[in-house]
């Protein structure tokens, strides 16, 4: 967290738009700062070391790897950052894969608007989060 | 904004906009590019903007729709993920704002335009599309489009577009 008492978010997704979009959302919240933007896994993890961002917001595929082992590469170099993936499909298996590798936690990008800041906060705190439909795709498999 | 923005596109000042008053290409200035001549004063500031949105690609209507939840006074009547469906929301539903991609199955932006502008004129209609350029402003401007944002720009200028038609002006961004 900065000086300013900010929560520090790095926005992974290859998909410009969408990045810029959560960009102007998150700044409508006070407490929120977005320090980075990355369109694959190489530039998250680059700007993941020189930034050390509180949260890193990963779409759940970051060319070339899935959330998981994306997830797994940032905990192998040992980041502290809490990961938060959104993901168009919210499906069972990834969502277990993505937790075993390291995620904080996943939610749809259709409930950005409801969900995201919770979220951000949420794994900022170092809880894991799961957004409602989440939860639902995770049912019966989760711990 | 400048610390969220360090990885962002190309700046304000690099672009150019044209405004459309008659036949006429005008190019403006960066800094003069939100100044644009009204060519009608109905808008009134307590009503919401009614926007409706028609975009293929399911990503794409997220962050669209995020973006408008942004704006206060704008409100999402209507998404449409081809150009038929457009049709039939304006028809149904008289949206203040059309935003519309160009490339969609079924029928087309373009085509989709042309059909919304003749059955339902009060409705404003801005093109959005993945490519640029004059070309691409032209042919919205030859179907009788009001606005063209390119899609890496959208975050930035669609509010401000929607509002421009709004109030009976034109958006045009190369």
């Amino acid at each position: 967290m900065e000086e300013n008492g900010k929560i520090r978010i790095l926005i992974a997704d290859d998909f410009k738009v969408l990045r810029d979009v959560i960009c102007l959302y998150l700044e409508q919240a006070g407490d929120l700062e977005v320090v980075g933007e990355a369109p694959n896994l190489k530039d998250a993890l680059e700007q993941a070391r020189e930034l050390q961002p509180d949260v890193v917001i990963m779409n759940d595929y970051l060319p070339p790897l899935d959330s998981a082992h994306a997830a797994e590469l940032f905990r192998k170099q040992e980041l502290p950052v809490a990961i938060l993936v959104i993901s168009m499909k919210a499906e069972a298996d990834l969502i277990e894969r993505s937790f075993r590798y390291g995620v904080n936690g996943f939610m749809h990008k259709d409930e950005i608007d409801d969900c995201l800041t919770e979220a951000v906060r949420s794994v900022h705190r170092g809880d894991r989060y799961f957004s409602p439909r989440a939860r639902e795709a995770y049912g019966s498999i989760q711990d | 904004m400048a610390a969220s923005r360090i990885n962002g596109g190309p700046s304000f000042q690099d672009q150019t906009v044209f405004l459309f008053s008659g036949p006429d290409v005008l190019p403006m200035s960066a800094l003069d590019r939100l100044f644009v001549m009204a060519e009608e004063k109905e808008f009134s500031e307590t009503s919401m903007i009614r926007v409706a949105i028609a975009e293929d690609h399911a990503e794409m209507r997220v962050a669209l729709r995020l973006l408008l939840s942004l704006a206060k006074n704008m409100r999402l009547i209507c998404e449409a993920s081809n150009g038929r469906e457009a049709v039939d929301c304006v028809q149904r539903l008289h949206p203040d704002v059309l935003v519309m991609d160009i490339r969609m199955p079924e029928l087309n932006g373009l085509d989709a335009a042309k059909q919304v502008l003749a059955l339902t004129p009060q409705t404003r209609v801005i093109l959005i599309s993945s490519n640029r350029g004059g070309y691409m402003v032209r042919q919205a401007v030859h179907i009788g489009a009001q606005g063209f944002v390119p899609k890496d720009h959208v975050a930035e200028f669609l509010r401000t577009a929607i509002e421009a038609v709004h109030r009976g002006e034109t958006f045009f961004m190369e």
